[in-house]
């Protein structure tokens, strides 16, 4: 019998071989076979792995089967221009009062909600609350002359509002990431009378004279912000990513190098898919808020001073009386840990708490340390200020 | 032999990218980059005018004036909305026939319910259990909190 057609008993135990009276001539051809067999399972792999990254290539550069972002399910309950406020779907909240989120400007929100499994929302929902996104959509012309008055003394006491009433009357827990913390903290401080039963804020920039000079060069001695603005008077998403680039210039290569090492891991993939579509996707900053978030932060130094006016009236930390959380990620490269220490000593505030967590910018919510530290400690901080129902 | 390449780029990133973030934070980066958008916002301006020009001797319309058009529509629009909370304001402030005017204060049902949310709050809670640096002592009464923002009609509910 010719080799070729005994290539499907290749596959047999060699014990087998012989056994149910085959010619010995056969079983040398077995075992021969056999033998090319492991002469090739190196290179069969090779193969295995080599479609699976081209075929991993092929989806990723035509965009099937990108990994989806935001699946928590959830309602749009409110809106004003282009801020959009959502709740969140649970089996009814067990822990008071709601929680309301309130993202950057200059980011996608997705990033609290990434992926099934590595969700901030879902994982608070999954622990009781009831919880709120303030999405501030993207702006354009009409937002351009949004100021921080826009924000704090208008839209936020909006949000706080409907929370407030769609949570039962109750308080809300505000809860601002990043510039979302800062405009918590300029609305907390200018409506003290406002239903704020708890604040948190996170990765948030308080002293800005150590913010990273790519972030502060805005301003007197710098980068006119009006050179920075496009034709909508906002300064540009490139130009917002171009800033978080130069923190790190090398970072972009590297994510290069990480997506290319591990093409060939499906689960990486869309780790990396959610990820860079959340880095390489920024959001535009409205115009009039860049300049008065340069005269008052960049050059001004604000809650460091003290010298904050919003709305043409003189704001203080110190009249934020709530239960005070501040979130500081020690490996932050965005917010350096140095400009936010100390912000527990600004506000009002008797319950006033700083919580270091060894964790970068996003580290704080993605990933597995957030899974494991992070995110536990910031809930039971919560959970430890809000009425739990048994 | 999959992973030397990563080994190589690792040491060539370790040896460059501290550089490079210096430089990056550097003053004469800085500098270098206030320039840069000087010229780059100067050039754009003079590549509009000289494009409107040509296109406004043919009787043809520029992104510029569309542009022009869109930011007026946006502040109509803001005005609009400014009017709209003005006269929500006014209609809110103004005492009905059902209830006896409270000299300006409007909402009272709103109050009430604001004061039950201030009333439910814990007295004196904890600092949490975490690494925490410099809390402050616990055992202060929050403030009572008073009603809700009132809702403008500017804003709209979705349901």
């Amino acid at each position: 019998m010719p080799a070729t057609t005994s290539a499907p008993t290749m596959i047999k135990p060699k014990s087998a071989a012989g056994t149910n009276g085959e010619s010995p001539e056969r079983d040398t051809q077995t075992s021969d076979l056999s033998g090319l067999t492991d002469l090739f399972a190196p290179y069969a792999e090779m193969w295995e792995t080599g479609m699976r990254r081209w075929w991993n290539l092929t989806r990723h550069v035509m965009g099937i089967d990108r990994a989806p972002v935001g699946q928590t399910p959830r309602d749009a309950v409110w809106s004003n221009g282009k801020a959009v406020l959502y709740r969140y779907r649970s089996e009814g909240p067990t822990v008071r009062p709601p929680l309301l989120l309130v993202m950057s400007l200059v980011s996608r929100s997705f990033i609290l909600d990434l992926q099934p499994g590595n969700s901030f929302i879902e994982r608070l929902v999954a622990e009781g609350f009831d919880v709120f996104l303030l999405d501030w959509g993207v702006p354009d012309e009409e937002e351009a002359n949004n100021t921080l008055e826009t924000y704090c003394d208008e839209l936020l006491p909006q949000a706080v509002a409907k929370v407030n009433q769609m949570g039962g009357e109750v308080g809300v827990t505000v809860f601002g990431y990043c510039y979302g913390g800062l405009l918590s903290l300029l609305y907390a401080a200018g409506h003290p009378d406002d239903p704020i039963r708890n604040l948190v804020v996170m990765a948030t920039p308080v002293d800005f004279t150590k913010m990273p000079t790519v972030m502060t060069g805005v301003g007197e001695g710098g980068i006119d912000p009006a050179h920075l603005m496009d034709h909508t008077g906002n300064v540009p998403a490139e130009a917002v990513r171009a800033s978080f680039t130069l923190l790190t210039p090398t970072s972009d290569l590297s994510t290069v190098m990480d997506f290319w090492e591990h093409l060939d891991d499906d689960k990486f993939l869309s780790s990396y898919q959610a990820m860079t579509s959340w880095t390489r996707n920024h959001i535009p900053f409205p115009g009039a808020t860049m300049v008065q978030t340069v005269e008052m932060f960049n050059e001004g130094n604000g809650f460091v001073t003290g010298d904050l006016m919003l709305g043409g009236r003189k704001l203080d930390l110190a009249d934020i009386t709530a239960p005070f959380l501040n979130v500081i990620a020690e490996r932050d490269h965005i917010v350096p840990p140095e400009s936010t220490y100390g912000l527990d000593e600004l506000v009002g505030s008797e319950d006033a708490t700083e919580m270091r967590l060894p964790a970068g910018h996003v580290g704080l919510i993605v990933g597995n340390g957030a899974r494991k530290r992070s995110i536990p400690s910031m809930i039971g901080w919560m959970l430890e200020h809000s009425d739990v129902e048994s | 032999m999959a992973k030397q390449w990563r080994e190589i780029y690792n040491e060539w990133e370790k040896a460059v990218a501290p550089g490079l973030q210096q430089f990056a934070a550097s003053d004469g980066f800085r500098d270098f980059m206030a320039a840069s958008a000087k010229v780059t916002s100067a050039l754009t301006a003079e590549f509009e005018r000289a494009s409107r020009r040509w296109l406004h001797f043919w009787n043809l319309p520029a992104a510029t004036d569309v542009r022009k058009l869109r930011q007026q529509v946006a502040a109509v629009d803001r005005e609009l909305k400014g009017l709209k909370t003005l006269v929500f304001d006014v209609v809110a402030d103004a005492p009905t026939g059902d209830e006896p005017a409270t000299n300006g204060s409007a909402q009272p049902a709103r109050k009430a319910a604001a004061s039950k949310a201030a009333a439910s709050k814990t007295a004196g809670s904890k600092t949490a259990g975490v690494k925490s640096a410099g809390s402050k002592s616990a055992g202060k009464t929050t403030a009572a909190k008073k009603p809700a923002a009132k809702q403008p009609a500017a804003a709209v509910e979705v349901s």
